[in-house]
């Protein structure tokens, strides 16, 4: 054999032309002639058609279907072409609402969407979604919390009677995510997000380089970080960066280090009205030591404050040129799935806004997945899906509602534009596009293990357990610097948080969520 | 994946299930062989989507005449046929298959990649009928009689075109130019 003919045996040197667009299109065009022929089949035959796709169904129920273009109906016709409905969506963000909507008008004409309750820079409470379900909205979408709330009451569907009907293959799926959804639903399946937070470790591997010192591995602890920001000390790079800023509260990140590491910040359940302050003991005093020593040996340290100078507002290219990562200033920042899209969006080339143009900066990163001890860490830092799809247990059109909760699903598996998403996409397939060394640690295991049942997140908790980075601001400046001890400081924050769960546990029983003591 | 199966299925069976599956198995080679007849990107993503549309209709019908591959590069190759047919495409397509030509910029990006591969290129400037029974033979490994069914013509005359295929790709390919090959691909 020749030797052109033995390079014609193998693949042609272009990639796959047949792309899941392609795919998508294809059975849109199969839906397309079904509904043509499928008004002169019913009119015939309605319940032969029916047998028939029973029939079909029972042969091949064990074979289920990716989420693509028949997930949302295209396959099985337009459903609800024979009804006109509006269908209520309440709750969630606004950015990619529009699309979501588009798409499933496309291919379900004679249904309207409402949209109410989106997201405005005001929180929505726990009555707000209860108000919402007793109004008959038709999907809700939810923070976890709400979700694990509404789930708990009963008040919301089970998927998996609509999975199994429509053989849907969510394989795909980011599996910790479907766990989460499933152990927070209480052992079912009540609803689906197309997105995700986690947090992984930031790195910049050319500053290693530069300094001589190796990158962490993957799933490193934070005994391990520590050692390694620490090497950084005298090399005019900063080791490791804080992610509040000079203004905010150190001890924030001795706590969220110390929680990560296996230390428990309290124990019990406030949800249950059991819980009490656990930030004492050894393990915590010598790990606010050793992030003090980093504050002033200058390993870490906290990016500058933001400069308004009188203006309204700062581009997001200056925000994350002035944190000391994105600055090329220091080698490791901890960072959530919104810290990734501030640098991955920075870097992209963006039309000019009211004539001001942010320049892209490329900068020299990739993330690292780290330790995150589940029994002691906030469930949010762990896995959070700030808008879960839920479908009304009242709603009268919950086949409609399932065609919407799939169609977000499928959005986030399709729409290639980052800036439409808050988070990542439970589909890694989406982030193809993207360099795998950035995003795959969101991705891992060690970055979002499932979470369990001393994990569950707590109704509110961020914004009660959140406020012990405001308080004692000063004082634990002076922890920092040295002039307090780690003892001491320990004291006072343990302290507000006794008094943040007491709190916290009052408004869960007002809300009606905590199930305990009357 | 074999589907030697759907010769013997009942009519009442999935075909959206079946068409999926033969998406997923089919089509890249589908695509691929659109696109090495048609010369074209466009018009592959055009054929690619109406070969499957065909399938689909078709699946009822097909009783394992072929192989279902044979049978489904037979409908690609039908779909390309026509569309090379259409009068449009001859004016405007066909004669902006020159290297170094005018391209639209996907199509420039693809000749760059295949310009990398030589032996690919020359196949490309092969004569419509020399290249497909090349393409089939060499590329698709189908034997003699299925090239010549798929074709609907006579075994000899396969075995005449890829006599004069072979010929002309030895012509156009140097030993040293089969192997000086390489660049990235898209």
């Amino acid at each position: 054999m020749n030797e052109w003919e033995k390079r014609l045996s193998g693949s042609l040197p272009v990639a796959n032309g047949f792309t899941s667009e392609l795919e998508r299109k294809v059975r849109e065009r199969v839906a397309m002639e079904k509904k043509k022929s499928r008004k002169v089949w019913l009119r015939v035959l309605p319940l032969a058609a029916a047998a028939v796709l029973m029939v079909g169904l029972w042969r091949f129920g064990e074979s289920r279907q990716p989420l693509q273009a028949e997930g949302i109906g295209a396959l099985s016709g337009d459903a609800f072409g024979d009804k006109e409905f509006t269908l209520k969506v309440f709750g969630g963000g606004s950015m990619n609402s529009e699309t979501l909507k588009r798409q499933f008008i496309i291919r379900h004409p004679s249904v309207d969407i409402s949209m109410s309750g989106q997201w405005d820079g005001k929180g929505r409470s726990l009555a707000d979604y209860r108000n919402a379900l007793d109004r008959g909205e038709d999907v809700l979408v939810v923070p976890t919390a709400i979700y694990r709330e509404l789930a708990a009451e009963g008040r919301v569907v089970p998927l998996e009677p609509y999975i199994l009907k429509d053989k849907l293959d969510l394989s795909d799926m980011h599996a910790p995510v479907l766990d989460a959804l499933k152990a927070i639903g209480g052992g079912e399946l009540q609803g689906l997000a197309g997105e995700f937070s986690s947090s992984a470790l930031f790195v910049n591997p050319e500053l290693f380089a530069k300094n001589g010192v190796e990158l962490p591995r993957e799933g490193a602890t934070v005994q391990e970080i520590l050692d390694i920001a620490k090497r950084f000390e005298g090399t005019g790079t900063t080791g490791l960066v804080t992610e509040s800023r000079d203004s905010g509260n150190p001890a924030e990140t001795a706590l969220r280090l110390g929680q990560a590491s296996g230390l428990q910040l309290y124990g019990g359940d406030p949800m249950l009205q059991t819980s009490y302050s656990a930030l004492s003991g050894k393990g915590w005093i010598t790990l606010f030591d050793q992030v003090a020593e980093g504050f002033r040996e200058g390993w870490i340290a906290p990016s500058p404050d933001l400069d308004f100078s009188g203006r309204k507002g700062i581009p997001m290219s200056e925000v994350v040129q002035n944190d000391l990562f994105g600055g090329g200033k220091a080698a490791m920042r901890f960072g959530d799935t919104s810290f990734y899209r501030e640098l991955a969006s920075t870097e992209a080339e963006r039309p000019a806004v009211a004539g001001n143009k942010s320049e892209p900066v490329k900068r020299n990163w990739k993330t690292v997945s780290y330790e995150l001890h589940i029994n002691a860490v906030n469930a949010s830092d762990l896995l959070d899906m700030s808008q879960i799809y839920v479908i009304n247990a009242k709603s009268v059109n919950k086949d409609a509602a399932w065609e919407l909760v799939k169609a977000a699903l499928f959005l986030s598996k399709t729409d290639k534009d980052a800036d439409n998403r808050m988070d990542l996409p439970v589909f890694e397939e989406a982030m193809k596009t993207q360099p795998e060394e950035r995003w795959r640690a969101f991705y891992m295991e060690s970055g979002s293990k499932k979470l369990n049942e001393n994990s569950l997140p707590i109704y509110e908790g961020a914004d009660y357990l959140g406020i012990l980075s405001a308080e004692d601001g000063q004082q634990m400046k002076r922890w920092a610097k040295g002039e307090l001890s780690s003892e001491d400081a320990l004291g006072l924050i343990d302290n507000v948080l006794a008094r943040n769960l007491l709190a916290l546990e009052k408004n869960l029983f007002r809300e009606g969520i905590a199930r305990g003591k009357d | 994946m074999d589907f030697d199966y759907l010769q013997y299925t009942a009519a009442d069976y999935d075909r959206g299930s079946v068409l999926d599956q033969l998406m997923k198995a089919y089509g890249r080679d589908v695509w691929n062989f659109a696109l090495m007849l048609t010369r074209n990107r466009d018009s592959a993503d055009d054929i690619a989507q109406d070969v499957f549309l065909k399938v689909y209709e078709k699946l009822p019908e097909f009783r394992g005449q072929s192989s279902v591959k044979t049978w489904i590069l037979t409908i690609t190759r039908h779909a390309a046929l026509d569309q090379l047919r259409s009068s449009w495409v001859r004016r405007v397509m066909l004669l902006e298959f020159l290297p170094g030509g005018h391209h639209p910029s996907a199509e420039k990006e693809l000749f760059k990649r295949l310009q990398n591969e030589e032996v690919w290129l020359a196949v490309l400037a092969l004569p419509l009928k020399l290249r497909e029974v090349l393409l089939l033979t060499c590329h698709y490994g189908m034997s003699m009689e299925e090239t010549a069914g798929l074709l609907g013509v006579a075994k000899g005359t396969v075995k005449s075109r890829l006599h004069r295929a072979r010929a002309a790709m030895n012509r156009k390919v140097t030993a040293s130019e089969a192997l000086n090959v390489g660049g990235e691909w898209i």
